[in-house]
């Protein structure tokens, strides 16, 4: 174990549920000090990773290091050090607020009770405040505070804004921003918020289908993926779709849309030299990028570590 | 093997469910002294002329309920999630929690030769020979407590009360049934009072059997 080691590796990591294959050769490296944002559509994998992380499921083949350790062998050394916040919060609702925290810090060897005091004011949760009567957004927030009680090392958050309004949205998100990952934490989120995601991942993951199908950072997957409106006066050339980089190409009332992945520059040529009237170079969102590679092909990209 | 920790939080988690288990222990108690004849032998005629128990059953459909209930429950309520993904291991977790519920419950199975020891300054009663026959009792509510958690492992969440209280139910009618019809071989009392060490070696066997296959069990699921 070194510092070097990445806060995450999984390695051809499979979990299969009574002959369905859910999660299919993983290959997955989370850098140290990162927000990771692993993305997909519903029922893709992203929670049974997070709990093959976690030792909760146990894989059908694959390996998992996580902070350097083994995922499975030395699962309790890992979870000294990891944050979770589940997605569903199903936990002793008989419990108060308080006694809940307490019990939380017996269990682990290091807490800080200013922060989680802290974090507790500032969601207002508190501490006589019974479980099983909280508002689902609240139980969210009481589960964050209780994933970052003992200062983890890696905290793993599985949907975090489920159940939250737009304001304590944002508030939790500065909060990981500002405070987790500006202590040299790694981050790594589940979700559907893509904007949210957007403004504060570095990297991203699409899971789709169980696979793996793009990990790359977030500057160089907008930076690469960018769309091209082009005009072409007469037939435009039949190997249009075959060039380097086009993913996909649209046919719009005035002409026509690339999908391009990379080789921006080198298509931007080809168009000039084959006659292309005009062309405009639009950016994309995360979202476009996301719904683009969810509903096509399989092919996994592993840039820019 | 034993969490702390988790031991502290689940005994103050369920600790008016103590109390009550307290109150009727002490109410058992009361009654075998007040029943209590000026030859009071009489009511330890199990201890003097056999070395039955008179709770063995009853430990027994308690026992058997219990286990298999146990971690449904903690299934149901998400809890078995929230401990793993905290520094608990399978090991500590599935130990501690098995403790918590059936510790007193073996417990209890002592209360007989507890109330002869509050009698014994009184009273000439077979103390060894009670603490024997409860010490084979608890074994064997011990036994068939962890047996019934391990078969309850195999039920997952889908377990109910009701499917647990069943089979309680007929555990408690056949061993009862053994009894009724003489068949010494399958009558836990008659074993305990003609073979007390190969029953308490056949308790400790079938405790230990029990404790390993669901510790096994329970380190291999799904959570």
């Amino acid at each position: 174990m070194t510092v070097n080691d990445p806060a995450l590796l999984t390695q051809k990591l499979s979990k299969v549920f009574r002959r369905r294959t859910v999660l299919e050769g993983l290959d997955l490296e989370v850098p140290r000090g990162c927000v990771y944002a692993l993305l997909g559509p519903n029922g893709a994998g992203k929670t049974t990773t997070i709990k093959l992380i976690l030792n909760l499921l146990r894989p059908t083949s694959g390996t998992i290091r996580v902070l350097g350790l083994d995922g499975v062998a030395q699962s309790q050394s890992v979870r000294r050090r990891v944050g979770y916040q589940a997605e569903t919060q199903r936990f002793y609702k008989r419990a108060s607020v308080g006694e809940l925290m307490r019990f939380c810090r017996s269990l682990h060897s290091r807490w800080n009770q200013e922060r989680a005091d802290r974090y507790c004011g500032m969601f207002e949760l508190p501490a006589n405040a019974r479980v099983g009567e909280l508002s689902k957004g609240k139980l969210t927030l009481l589960a964050l505070v209780l994933a970052v009680g003992h200062e983890p090392d890696l905290l793993i958050l599985d949907e975090p804004a489920t159940g939250l309004d737009p304001l304590r949205r944002r508030q939790v998100l500065n909060l990981m921003v500002e405070e987790m990952a500006g202590e040299g934490r790694t981050i790594f989120i589940s979700s559907h918020q893509l904007q949210d995601v957007e403004r504060i991942a570095d990297r991203v993951g699409f899971l789709v289908g169980g696979r793996l199908v793009l990990s790359s950072s977030l500057d160089q997957l907008l930076a690469r993926e960018k769309k091209v409106r082009v005009i072409f006066p007469g037939p435009p050339p039949e190997d249009l779709p075959e060039w380097p980089g086009v993913r996909r190409v649209e046919r719009e009332e005035s002409g026509l849309l690339l999908n391009l992945s990379g080789h921006l520059d080198e298509v931007l040529g080809r168009l000039a030299g084959s006659g292309a009237a005009a062309f405009e170079v639009l950016d994309q969102t995360l979202e476009d990028i996301f719904v683009e590679y969810a509903g096509g092909s399989v092919d996994l990209r592993e840039e820019g570590r | 093997m034993i969490n702390m920790p988790l031991l502290r939080w689940e005994i103050y988690r369920f600790r008016w469910w103590y109390a009550g288990l307290l109150i009727f222990a002490v109410f058992v108690l009361t009654m075998l002294l007040v029943n209590l004849t000026p030859d009071a032998p009489v009511m330890f005629s199990f201890a003097t002329q056999a070395q039955s128990h008179p709770f063995l059953s009853f430990g027994m459909f308690i026992a058997v309920f219990w286990g298999m209930g146990l971690f449904s429950r903690q299934f149901r309520e998400g809890n078995v999630e929230f401990l793993l993904a905290r520094p608990v291991s399978r090991l500590e977790l599935f130990s501690t929690l098995a403790l918590v519920w059936g510790g007193p419950l073996v417990l209890l199975m002592f209360l007989p030769f507890l109330c002869a020891l509050i009698l014994s300054p009184w009273f000439t009663l077979p103390l060894h020979q009670l603490a024997a026959a409860n010490f084979i009792a608890a074994v064997w509510v011990a036994a068939v407590y962890l047996l019934g958690v391990f078969l309850g492992l195999f039920m997952g969440r889908i377990n109910t009360y009701l499917q647990a209280f069943l089979i309680a139910f007929m555990v408690a009618v056949f061993i009862n049934a053994s009894q009724a019809t003489g068949y010494g071989w399958m009558d836990l009392n008659f074993q305990i009072q003609h073979h007390p060490w190969a029953s308490t070696a056949a308790g400790l066997v079938l405790a230990s059997l029990s404790y390993y296959l669901g510790i096994s069990r329970f380190r291999g699921m799904d959570v």
